[in-house]
């Protein structure tokens, strides 16, 4: 599934589209969490409508599960990283991300820049 | 930045207008006649509600944020600076921060920065004092002080056990919010 990523300046970021299917408005963020994802998922300080941003490669690799929930559901309307692992292998994982965010009606953007789109984050806004 | 992220569209110009077209997080309306002020979230959520509004008046309105974490005791301790700000009581605000809240039109009331719960789970009750401005409540302060034009940001370190403590970058002033 392709899924693109068009900011208010005017750059475009097209890559491939997991979960769910549709289109979200937000503001665009970033997090350099190496781990953790989870708890950035349902972190209530993503309360506004954000899509969160994180470049760090295998995102979702070791699934979901209801202890590291940070609230009772995902606050973010949108994830986008680099690569997105759609198999968990933990012995706490419950429930693979991609599942996990497609309950929630989040999409997945991936495989795109996403070390590029921090970079004009971080510069432009 | 805004954003648009879709499965559907592919032309990136009717994206790009529609990212353009996202009201901006926050937006801080007010109605005429007895209507509440509405501060809006984006297209998401607004806070604002009858009963927390004491007094409507027109645009433009001035906000001050008094960033606590919000329980029971610590309500109190938030009208405290709100009404140093104000001019009454003799010490602790600078006169910047007096000056600010003495043209407030009212006040956000945070449960401080690094904890953005909402207010019904950090065990807030309604308002036992008389506050005598508008108020919203259910804020993460730094949040809206970011807006705001505040410049703050988080510390790495000395966390300890209470609020994240963020520093004030023309003042250098170090500050954790909870008391």
């Amino acid at each position: 599934m392709q899924a693109t990523l068009a900011l208010e300046d005017g750059r475009v970021f097209r890559g491939k589209g997991y979960g769910a299917k549709g289109e979200w408005h937000g503001e665009v963020v970033f997090n350099t969490s190496i781990t953790g994802y989870q708890e950035i998922f349902t972190d209530p300080s993503y309360l506004r409508p954000d899509c969160s941003s994180q470049p760090i490669p295998e995102i979702g690799n070791y699934g979901t599960n209801a202890e590291d929930n940070e609230a009772t559901r995902p606050y973010i309307e949108g994830l986008i990283v680099r690569e997105f692992s759609r198999a968990s292998s933990n012995w706490r994982s419950q429930q693979v991300a991609e599942e996990y965010l497609e309950q929630f009606k989040i999409p997945v953007l991936a495989e795109i820049d996403s070390r590029a789109l921090v970079r004009h984050l971080r510069d432009t806004g | 930045m805004r954003g648009v992220v879709s499965t559907l569209e592919t032309d990136s110009d009717k994206l790009v207008a529609k990212a353009r077209s996202i009201p901006r997080w926050m937006e801080l309306t007010s109605r005429k006649s007895s209507a509440p002020r509405v501060l809006r979230l984006g297209n998401w959520r607004a806070f604002s509600s009858a009963d927390e509004v004491v007094g409507v008046k027109d645009e433009p309105a001035r906000f001050h944020v008094v960033a606590y974490r919000l329980r029971h005791q610590a309500e109190h301790s938030a009208q405290t600076t709100w009404r140093r700000l104000q001019g009454h009581g003799s010490s602790g605000a600078d006169s910047g921060g007096r000056r600010a809240g003495a043209e407030a039109d009212g006040v956000f009331l945070s449960n401080g920065p690094g904890d953005p719960q909402p207010w019904h789970l950090c065990g807030g009750q309604h308002s036992r004092v008389s506050w005598g401005a508008s108020r919203f409540r259910d804020l993460p302060g730094h949040r809206y002080r970011d807006c705001s034009g505040g410049k703050t940001f988080k510390l790495r370190f000395w966390t300890s056990w209470r609020n994240h403590p963020v520093k004030q970058l023309h003042s250098e002033e170090r500050s954790r919010r909870t008391p």
